[in-house]
């Protein structure tokens, strides 16, 4: 994952020359949040991706596992990693979907998302993406993704692209990936979590309806193998509990 | 930040009464109220197991300089927020909370204590709303078609409840076709917090920006996405709306639909 993000970086020479003459500006604890980028070097990265209208730059502010630049012009919006310069997120307002019409194929965004993505010299896997089509109501979407996983385990590596189902247009991008470590064998089991997350939701009729096992990242920034438990009770309240798959410890993400 | 309970309420009362004073003059039926700046209305609850007050909070505070008089509502109930001096009056009305296909949730008391909790039901065609403090949207074919924008931010709000059921029917859809709401959005799945505190950073900050309703809608989505490496459902907005509307400049929105 390192090596395919350097080869990412060099392969943008003005942003890794920007990259690499970069300020550190701040370091904390956690690895994945250094600031090695200046605010001129995330307008760098934008244009990779062939954006040319005028950007201004806030931040850096503070995400799970990473510090981003929010940038923003007439018509886009972007998020740039403040240590790496990685493109997160890319919206474009000007070609986001006005209508429900559908007159591009679920084959025919593929297609799209992935030249888009092989435009910006993003390293993707091989395998095609999946494609769904997202009903907002007056306007639909056609999202592209990329998830990998290893040896089952979801990892941070995870790409998208948002394709106008009524004109072929791409309006939006997101790079969620990571740098992590290939993840080990969990110390307890799949059922063993699933009863920590039953016991952890207390008294009740909770039922886990899923269960999958995750990298994660801790506060610190610590890269963590989780079990992540879907539960719902009697009265359909649902919540999310993520075990740590070596120590047993649980916490609770509620819904609305 | 402290909610604006005290001058809310008095400003409230003097419109009231201005507006009870111009409807029996005039003797028109029972309409939507216009005032100026425009209301915007922003519910929140404390219940023990999700507070959506802190979320309330920060929509409320993007929303500052958008040129809306701006109400921060906490641990109101169903029937309260449906009322004269907030929807009906409103250019804005958003609310997070609990919420499932059909209906979303509210407290009635301002510690949100068990068994004072009220429901907005979508109830397209089962007729009463089971009374006190709970309330329909059905009830409001003529009331609600001044709100530019509605937003239900809870779990399932844009699906349809079950039918035979108070739930019968779409918030959202309800609200657009039937109330005459121009914008209205819900979402299609789960959504969680407290990421849902960060899509109201993210709405709000779209909206006061200057982007279209639809466009701020679906990127707080994909901010919560970047922010939290997972939408957490806040990337299933579903909704009707205006082509190109947006909030500023401040407004109430047009009466009918579609446009």
């Amino acid at each position: 994952m390192r090596n395919m993000r350097t080869v990412t970086i060099l392969g943008a020479a003005m942003l890794a020359a920007l990259f690499f003459a970069g300020v550190s500006l701040s370091r904390t604890g956690d690895p994945h949040k250094q600031v090695a980028l200046t605010a001129s070097s995330a307008i760098a990265a934008v244009r990779a991706f062939g954006v040319t209208e005028t950007l201004s730059v806030s931040g850096p502010v503070e995400g799970k596992g990473q510090l981003y630049y929010q940038l923003r012009g007439d018509h886009v919006s972007a998020d740039v990693d403040a240590n790496d310069g990685t493109v997160r997120t890319l919206t474009r307002s000007d070609t986001f979907p006005t209508t429900a019409a559908v007159k591009v194929s679920s084959a025919r965004a593929a297609e799209i998302a992935s030249s888009f993505i092989a435009g910006a010299h993003v390293p993707v896997p091989a395998a095609a993406p999946t494609v769904r089509l997202l009903n907002h109501g007056d306007a639909q979407e056609y999202l592209a993704e990329w998830q990998s996983r290893i040896n089952g385990v979801l990892v941070p590596d995870y790409r998208s692209v948002s394709v106008n189902p009524a004109t072929g247009a791409v309006f939006g991008y997101t790079n969620l990936s990571l740098a992590f470590s290939t993840p080990g064998t969990p110390g307890i089991t799949e059922d063993q979590a699933g009863a920590i997350a039953l016991q952890t939701l207390g008294s009740g009729s909770w039922v886990a309806d899923s269960v999958d096992l995750e990298v994660t990242f801790n506060d610190s920034g610590d890269q963590q193998l989780s079990w992540v438990v879907s539960a719902h009770d009697s009265s359909l309240a649902v919540a999310v509990v993520t075990v740590d798959a070596q120590t047993g410890s649980a916490s609770v993400t509620a819904n609305g | 930040m402290p909610p604006v309970l005290r001058p809310h309420r008095g400003l409230r009362r003097i419109a009231l009464a201005i507006s009870v004073l111009a409807l029996l003059l005039s003797a028109q039926p029972a309409a939507a109220t216009e005032y100026s700046p425009p209301w915007a209305d922003i519910f929140g609850s404390s219940w023990t197991n999700l507070d959506t007050t802190e979320s309330a909070g920060r929509l409320y505070d993007q929303l500052a300089g958008t040129g809306y008089a701006r109400y921060k509502d906490l641990n109101k109930s169903a029937h309260i927020a449906m009322g004269t001096a907030y929807a009906q009056s409103d250019a804005i009305w958003v609310t997070f909370g609990h919420a499932n296909k059909g209906t979303i949730t509210y407290c009635n008391t301002p510690t949100c204590d068990t068994n004072t909790y009220s429901w907005l039901y979508a109830n397209s065609s089962v007729g009463s709303c089971g009374g006190g403090s709970n309330d329909c949207l059905a009830n409001y074919p003529s009331s609600l078609d001044d709100i530019k924008l509605m937003v239900f931010a809870g779990c399932h709000t844009g699906q349809d409840g079950a039918p035979g059921s108070l739930r019968n029917g779409n918030l959202v859809d309800l609200a657009a076709l039937y109330d005459h709401v121009d914008d209205v959005f819900g979402f299609t799945a789960l959504v969680y917090w407290p990421m849902g505190n960060d899509y109201a950073t993210f709405l709000g900050t779209e909206l006061a920006a200057g982007s279209t309703v639809d466009y701020a809608v679906w990127k707080a989505g994909v901010e919560v996405k970047n922010r939290w490496l997972d939408p957490w459902g806040w990337d299933t907005s579903y909704g009707h709306w205006r082509t190109n509307d947006k909030i500023l400049p401040a407004s109430y929105g047009l009466t009918g639909w579609p446009s």
